[in-house]
Order: structure tokens, then C-alpha cells, then sequence
């Protein structure tokens, strides 16, 4: 994605664009497997 | 402790970012100190252990190159970690609310890494390094955990040239995720799940084959879990700079057991393989005695207890029959055109897949009565 992007914008937006999807999708499974303990659990859909 | 903890991430992005924001001549600090936080505030016991091995070790290293030396520092580390996993085979001498209570976070992972840099520091392969890279070297967060065993010479390598790399960047933060949906998606709810939902479903009609599906689920699982581990702890090393040894690689097409060992837990088994089954095979100049040696040495590193060393005895079992199978293929008809072979090739897979999962019945029952009452289950020989 990393090289996607670089096409697209200079670098340094690239890297701060590239760090912004991996985290929101991170954060994405946290918030669909957050268990009563707040940790990554129960997955469920 | 775990991964899957939200202030265990929290602190290895912490610790990511630490170590770019400080100068580059303060990196090495960030990192022990930063895992020395960590280890203090949530697992003070495993701090001192790491600070005491980590000074046993480096102080006889340093001190001498003698072989002997260097083989009672080698000693003293296998005996801290079977004092510590003592407890699950013998309960009455060390009480199960210390085991329970005292195994130290990381303990396993890092008492071999001080015996691989023993051993490379006896054989004069270590390169040119400071105390502060050792250190570095121990207090690794990323690996601490779960590992991969990595290795000194690499991490060596990495720390003096790593430059912020923002491909390197993405590619860690690609493997965290990944990792995290393997551990939580794959292996929390498709494998522990949906396929032990319907697994259940069969057992009453069919306990043989339920028995077999649930190996199978437990293997995948285990893989997942394992492997997504790795993954997390890959990806986070690359996103500080750092190449980390893979610990897995397809090891479900393993074509017959010496590759599934070369696929699976990867760093362990090339540890075994160079610290264990070598000098003993140079020892005693019984390759079978070596490999059952650094089976029985491979599983009793994960449990100390009866039913892992059924499980090493089952593997090195196995690893010795292919290599006398090996030894005398040449005397069997070919497979003969390109349909042969691949016919071939796919039998190997299935024989290998199924001996290793078969096998896993006995890390997955609790204990060995338990595992041979499974194993009747399977052959459908008990109800």
C-alpha cells in the first residue's frame, strides 16, 4: 500500500496516510473482538 | 500475558515510537529501558531474572573464552528454565502456586537467547558489539514474549545500520494487523468457534471422526494463534528497524517431517537443530540418539510434563524413521512422469499432515491418560 501511495503523494504524507489505514483497520478488529476485560477476545459477527 | 492485551500494545507503540523520537545514539537505551518499565510494572519477578541471567551471561563471556566456562553459563540457563517449568511435572517438589504464580513473563524465549550467544561467543562468531547492544539484544520487547528466537549476529547488524525505512514501516504495520486478525478472527473465532460448534454437532453421530476433525481444528488453531504471534512481534520489530527471523513457512505442506520442523517454530527447531542435535551427534556419534535428544529437549521447552514428552518421543520417532526411509529410497521404483510425481508429492503431504496432527493429541488433551483415551477415540475404539 506504502508504494501506492508514494505514487500518489510525496513520502512523508505517504508513510502518515500508510500508518492511518493500518491503525484504523487495527482498531477495526479491536472494536469488533473487545471483550468485558477491554483486551482482543470475542470475536464475533 | 499476551498480544491480545490492549495495554501490551499500547506499550509496544510506545516503545516504536521512542525509539525513532530519541537521537540515534540513545536508541540502544530506549529499548532496554523501555522493556525494563514494562518488566517492572507488570512483571517485576521476570526483571531481575533478566537482569541477573543477562549479567551471568555477558559477565562469562567476556570474561573468558574457555569452553568450559562457557558451558557451565550454558548449564546454569537450561537449569533456571527447568526450575521454573520443574512445577508441571513435579508438583510436590516445586509448588504449584509458585509455578503457577512465578513463571517469569519471557523466560523461556530469553534463557535461550543467552545460550545461543554463549554458544556463538564459545566458537568465536559473535561480531564486534558494546554491553549496551547485548542489552539491547535482551530487552527487546517486540520478541520478548512469544519470540521468534532471534538471533545476536542479526540484531547486531540491525541495530547499527537501521535507517526509518517508511516501506519497512508499512510492512510492519501490515504484519501487526494481519497478525491480529490471524490470533482473533482465524484462530478466536473461526477455529475456537464456528468449527468446534460444528464439530460438536458430529460428535455424537461419529466420536472417530469428530476426534479427527477436532485435530485438525486444533492444529489450525494452534498455527493461527502461534503464527499470528509472530506476526505481531515481526511487525513491530520491522516497524522499530529491525528483521526478525520468520517462525513460519506453510508448514501444512510440509512434505515429510524433517520440513514440517523446517516450517514450523522455525527458530526453535534451527536452535535445536545447532545447539542440541549437533554436539550430541558429534558426542556420541548416534544421529538417532541426537534427534530423539533434541525432540525430547524441543518439546520439553514448551511444558515440562509427561504428554510433551510423548509428543517429542512421537516426533523423533518420526524424524528417524524418515531418515532411515531416506537412506534407502534409492532402491525403490520411481515415481516415473510429471503425474507420478505430483501424486507423489501429494501423498507425502497427506501422510505428513496427518501424522502431525495425530500427534497433536497430546498437546491437546490435559494429560497423557487423557491423550490415550483420545487416541482409542480416534481408532473408534471407545465409545
Amino acid at each position: 500500500m506504502y508504494a501506492i501511495l508514494c505514487r500518489i503523494f510525496p513520502r512523508r504524507v505517504a508513510v502518515v496516510l500508510t500508518a492511518m489505514v493500518w491503525t484504523l483497520l487495527l482498531l477495526l478488529i479491536y472494536a469488533l473482538s473487545v471483550g468485558p476485560e477491554g483486551d482482543f477476545r470475542y470475536f464475533r459477527i | 500475558m499476551t498480544f491480545l492485551q490492549l495495554h501490551v500494545l499500547l506499550w509496544l507503540c510506545g516503545a516504536a515510537m521512542l525509539v525513532w523520537i530519541v537521537p540515534g545514539r540513545f536508541a540502544r537505551w530506549a529499548i532496554a529501558l523501555t522493556t525494563a518499565a514494562f518488566l517492572g510494572v507488570y512483571a517485576p519477578v521476570s526483571l531481575v531474572l533478566l537482569l541477573m541471567s543477562s549479567a551471568i551471561t555477558v559477565a562469562l563471556a567476556r570474561r573468558s573464552s574457555s569452553a568450559a566456562v562457557l558451558w557451565s553459563g550454558v548449564s546454569l540457563m537450561a537449569m533456571l528454565l527447568a526450575w521454573f517449568k520443574l512445577g508441571g511435572l513435579f508438583p510436590a517438589i516445586v509448588p504449584r502456586r509458585i509455578f503457577q504464580e512465578a513463571v517469569p513473563l519471557g523466560l523461556s524465549y530469553y534463557t535461550f537467547r543467552q545460550i545461543h550467544y554463549l554458544f556463538e561467543r564459545m566458537k568465536n562468531r559473535l561480531p564486534e558489539h558494546g554491553l549496551l547492544d547485548f542489552l539491547a539484544y535482551m530487552f527487546f520487547l517486540p520478541t520478548l514474549m512469544v519470540g521468534p528466537i532471534n538471533l545476536f549476529g542479526d540484531f547486531a547488524r540491525d541495530l547499527n545500520r537501521r535507517r526509518f525505512d517508511g516501506a519497512m514501516l508499512s510492512r510492519g504495520l501490515e504484519r501487526v494487523l494481519f497478525g491480529y486478525a490471524k490470533i482473533v478472527i482465524l484462530g478466536n473465532y473461526v477455529a475456537s468457534f464456528l468449527v468446534a460448534k460444528a464439530i460438536f454437532k458430529v460428535q455424537a453421530g461419529n466420536p472417530a471422526l469428530a476426534q479427527y476433525l477436532d485435530c485438525l481444528r486444533h492444529g489450525a488453531n494452534l498455527y493461527f494463534q502461534f503464527s499470528g504471534y509472530c506476526d505481531v512481534a515481526i511487525g513491530f520489530a520491522a516497524v522499530m528497524g529491525f528483521r526478525i527471523v520468520e517462525n513460519f513457512h506453510y508448514p501444512f505442506i510440509a512434505r515429510n517431517i524433517n520440513d514440517f520442523w523446517n516450517r514450523w517454530h522455525m527458530s526453535l527447531s534451527s536452535f535445536c537443530r545447532h545447539y542440541v542435535f549437533t554436539p550430541v551427534a558429534s558426542a556420541m556419534r548416534l544421529p538417532y540418539v541426537a534427534i530423539l535428544v533434541s525432540m525430547l529437549v524441543l518439546a520439553l521447552w514448551h511444558e515440562f510434563s509427561l504428554r510433551y514428552v510423548a509428543w517429542g518421543v512421537y516426533h523423533g520417532a518420526g524424524i528417524a524413521l524418515w531418515q532411515v526411509f531416506n537412506a534407502h529410497r534409492h532402491r525403490l521404483p520411481g515415481p516415473g512422469g510429471p503425474v507420478g510425481k505430483a501424486l507423489v508429492q501429494a501423498l507425502s503431504i497427506f501422510v505428513t499432515l496427518n501424522f502431525v496432527i495425530v500427534g497433536f493429541i497430546f498437546t491437546k488433551e490435559p494429560d497423557l491418560p487423557a491423550a490415550g483415551a483420545a487416541f482409542l477415540r480416534l481408532l473408534g475404539l471407545e465409545g
